[in-house]
């Protein structure tokens, strides 16, 4: 699966959820998902997982959703992994160099856009 | 009446100048039997850290006291305390004294081989004082005795525990002694029970070469680290990260990303005072340009930099911070098939913020004093200590690391710290071939970095000014006040194997205008790290055993409060040099969600086995 594909799957999913009620897990945030540079924030792991949890920790994405078209944190993992090699470390990267404020998007953490997060759009296709 | 008056003020002034001239350097007499009673004797009321500062401040005033009825007791402290700095104390105070009978235990001092240079030639300055400048007699060809133990405690501040190098005693973490080799060494043969040591003194050739001294940093090289600093450290990692570069002409695609950080700490500890720094950069950066008119190009930049100050009163400390970032976003996705679908995006987001508050005690990091106690014991274990590491050895040692971290080998570090303890009087003897070795395990076990040690409250209230996108809308923007509370803990125990640590943090979000989210978040973190050495100091493997909790609320309509608890588990074991065990787990609940995940991985063998003529 292209990465361009793969996003346009995730937008899609997106796009049909919008505006469902739903059974959504938030998941908590982290020390460092509000407050600035005076909290302390740990790296996140340089994995697919990694990445995707560091979403969940910031309030970018939910956990889980009973609404399967939610990008959520399963949604997440999929996705980065269907990625190409070069691709999946500039997403990675660019996930874990972000503070918690540039990963959310309109939406989130119950409904983002994936399509938003400027970090899913870096590699390109 | 006015020459009366005069005459009362000139008798008044003369009064006030008698007062206020420097009082001659005579204790009262009364002190003295005091004094001497306190260097013997330890109060019941005091505890014994707080009699070791008295009797130091008690030797110093019977040296000034320039009462004879001190020496006898300056002379014991002189013979006997070769461990603790009230021994120095009492041979500068012979010298101020000015006893002749002071005079051959300075002697015997100078002729002493066991004896720090230090220590000699402070006995050479007391000597000449008491009008005896004759050269020292010159040592004994033979090998003498070894210091006597100290009668007295020991410096508080001493990092090594033990006080005697009795045959096949161990203590503490270091490998164990196995099979004494004190015979093999090139230190004279000692005594039934004893260890004899030689003149220390720059190494002159042996195992490690001949002239190690132009190896060691001189003080100039050394890091400027206050004399107080309990503890101080500065860690760089410039340029960290990685590149990619690609091109095939299969796919006629160019592909390139880089990850590239740097970062630069520093932090100094000191009785009253503590600050430190914190200063960062990060880029990322990627290109991808496949066939056709899709192009993905995008860099991020983010900078950071934060500092603190402390100011002490006791374990009671007040401080001040501030914190600063900037995050600069590009990203252009270009869709050939979809120009909808096309992202250009620039986002840039700022923080500037201060804090002010309070706290108790303070978390150090003790990973080179542990390395200087690991030395001591590996010494210990090869029956080549001859006295324990004092602190102003270990800061030489440690400072002397620190100069040569840059290094690309351990060369340099092992020759230096070599010829260091055998200026100390440390190491007896030229080490051989198992000790060096064991000496270069300690100089290069990196189970030792970031090693906590101590207890740290914090509470401090925040304010600052955040700058944020405009879309999407973000929960915190503009001024922020908030109150955060941290803790942490870590604790080095069993000889320095077993690390236990943890940590807490607490944050709220405070005067929140309205329909403005509050969040606040709490979390708490222990952690156990048990490490492994086999028989020669190498590292065997480090079991990690971890729990965290985390509770939080964004404060928005429908959120939720979150709770997560998470576990780990980390174990590995090198079975031989090509074997080894690696057992890691997790497992974590977050509001129902259930995530576990577990890894074994374990390969056996042996390096090739190989002959070539």
């Amino acid at each position: 699966m292209t990465g361009r594909f793969a996003i346009a799957v995730l937008c899609a999913g997106w796009a049909s959820a919008c505006g469902a009620g739903d059974d959504t897990t938030e998941g908590t945030r982290a020390e460092c998902a509000q407050g600035g540079a005076l909290t302390d924030c740990p790296d996140a792991q340089r994995t697919s997982a990694g990445a995707c949890w560091r979403l969940v920790d910031c309030g970018a994405i939910s956990i889980k959703s009973d609404n399967e078209n939610r990008f959520t944190w399963g949604r997440c993992v999929d996705g980065i992994d269907g990625f190409s090699a070069d691709r999946q470390r500039l997403v990675i990267n660019c996930i874990a160099a972000s503070t918690c404020d540039e990963l959310r998007v309109g939406g989130s953490p119950r409904n983002p856009n994936p399509n938003d997060m400027h970090c899913l759009r870096f590699g390109g296709p | 009446m006015r020459a009366t008056e005069v005459l009362a003020a000139a008798i008044v002034a003369a009064a006030a100048a008698f007062a206020a001239a420097p009082a001659p350097a005579h204790a009262q007499p009364a002190d003295v039997p005091a004094q001497i009673k306190l260097l013997e004797t330890q109060p019941a009321d005091m505890d014994r850290a707080t009699w070791k500062d008295k009797r130091r401040d008690a030797a110093r005033k019977l040296a000034q006291s320039r009462d004879r009825r001190a020496t006898a007791v300056l002379i014991k402290l002189a013979e006997t305390e070769t461990f603790d700095i009230i021994g120095e104390i009492a041979i500068e105070g012979l010298g101020n004294l000015g006893d002749p009978a002071g005079a051959p235990v300075l002697q015997k001092i100078i002729a002493d081989p066991s004896r720090d240079k230090s220590q000699k030639d402070l006995a050479r300055k007391a000597l000449a004082k008491l009008g005896d400048a004759r050269p020292a007699p010159t040592p004994p060809a033979a090998p003498t005795a070894p210091p006597s133990p100290p009668t007295g405690p020991t410096s508080p501040t001493t990092p090594t525990t033990p006080t005697s190098s009795t045959a096949g005693s161990t203590q503490g973490a270091g490998p164990p002694s196995g099979t004494p080799r004190a015979a093999t060494r090139a230190a004279p043969e000692p005594p039934p029970g004893r260890a004899a040591p030689p003149e220390p003194g720059p190494v002159a050739d042996g195992l490690l070469g001949a002239g190690p001294s132009s190896d060691v940093p001189g003080a100039a090289a050394l890091p400027a680290v206050p004399d107080d600093a309990l503890a101080a450290y500065e860690r760089i990692t410039f340029a960290g990260g990685t590149a990619n570069l690609g091109y095939d002409t299969a796919r006629k695609r160019v592909a390139f990303d880089a990850d590239v950080a740097g970062h630069y700490q520093k932090r100094i500890e000191r009785e009253t005072m503590a600050w430190g720094m914190d200063v960062g950069a990060h880029v990322v950066a990627g290109y991808i340009n496949p066939d056709g008119p899709a192009v993905t190009r995008g860099l991020q930049l983010d900078v950071t930099a934060s500092g603190e100050a402390r100011f002490y009163s006791g374990r009671v400390y007040g401080i001040g911070k501030a914190a600063g970032a900037a995050q600069a976003n590009y990203v252009s996705d270009v869709d050939p098939g979809n120009p909808d679908n096309t992202l250009k995006d620039t986002r840039f987001t700022a923080d500037l913020q201060i804090a002010i508050g309070g706290g108790y005690g303070r978390v150090l990091d003790v990973g080179a004093a542990i390395r200087v106690r690991r030395l001591a014991r590996t010494l210990e274990a090869a029956h080549a200590l001859g006295k324990p590491i004092d602190p102003s050895t270990a800061r030489r040692l440690q400072l002397t690391w620190w100069a040569l971290r840059g290094e690309r080998s351990g060369y340099r570090a092992l020759v230096a710290t070599v010829a260091i303890l055998r200026e100390a009087g440390v190491l007896l003897g030229e080490p051989d071939a198992g000790l060096s070795y064991e000496l270069l395990n300690a100089l290069r076990d990196s189970q030792l970095f970031l090693r906590p040690s101590g207890l740290d409250l914090q509470l401090v209230f925040g304010e600052g000014y955040l700058q944020r996108p405009d879309q999407p809308m973000a929960n915190e923007s503009g001024r922020v006040e908030q109150v955060l509370a941290s803790a942490a803990y870590g604790a080095q125990v069993d000889d320095d194997k077993l690390e236990l640590s943890g940590g807490g943090y607490a944050r709220l979000r405070l005067f929140a205008p309205d329909n403005t989210p509050a969040p606040w978040a709490l979390g708490a973190s222990a952690r156990m790290r048990r490490f492994a050495y086999g028989e020669h100091g190498d590292p065997l493997g480090a079991l990690d055993v971890s729990a965290d909790l985390q509770i939080s609320d964004d404060d928005l309509m429908n959120s939720q409060i979150g709770q997560r608890l998470t576990g780990q588990l980390g174990f590995t074991l090198w079975l031989n040099q090509a074997s080894g065990v690696r057992l890691a787990a997790s497992v974590g609940e977050d509001r129902g969600a259930l995530f576990i995940g577990a890894e074994l991985t374990a390969t056996y063998g042996l390096l090739d086995g190989t002959f070539a003529r």
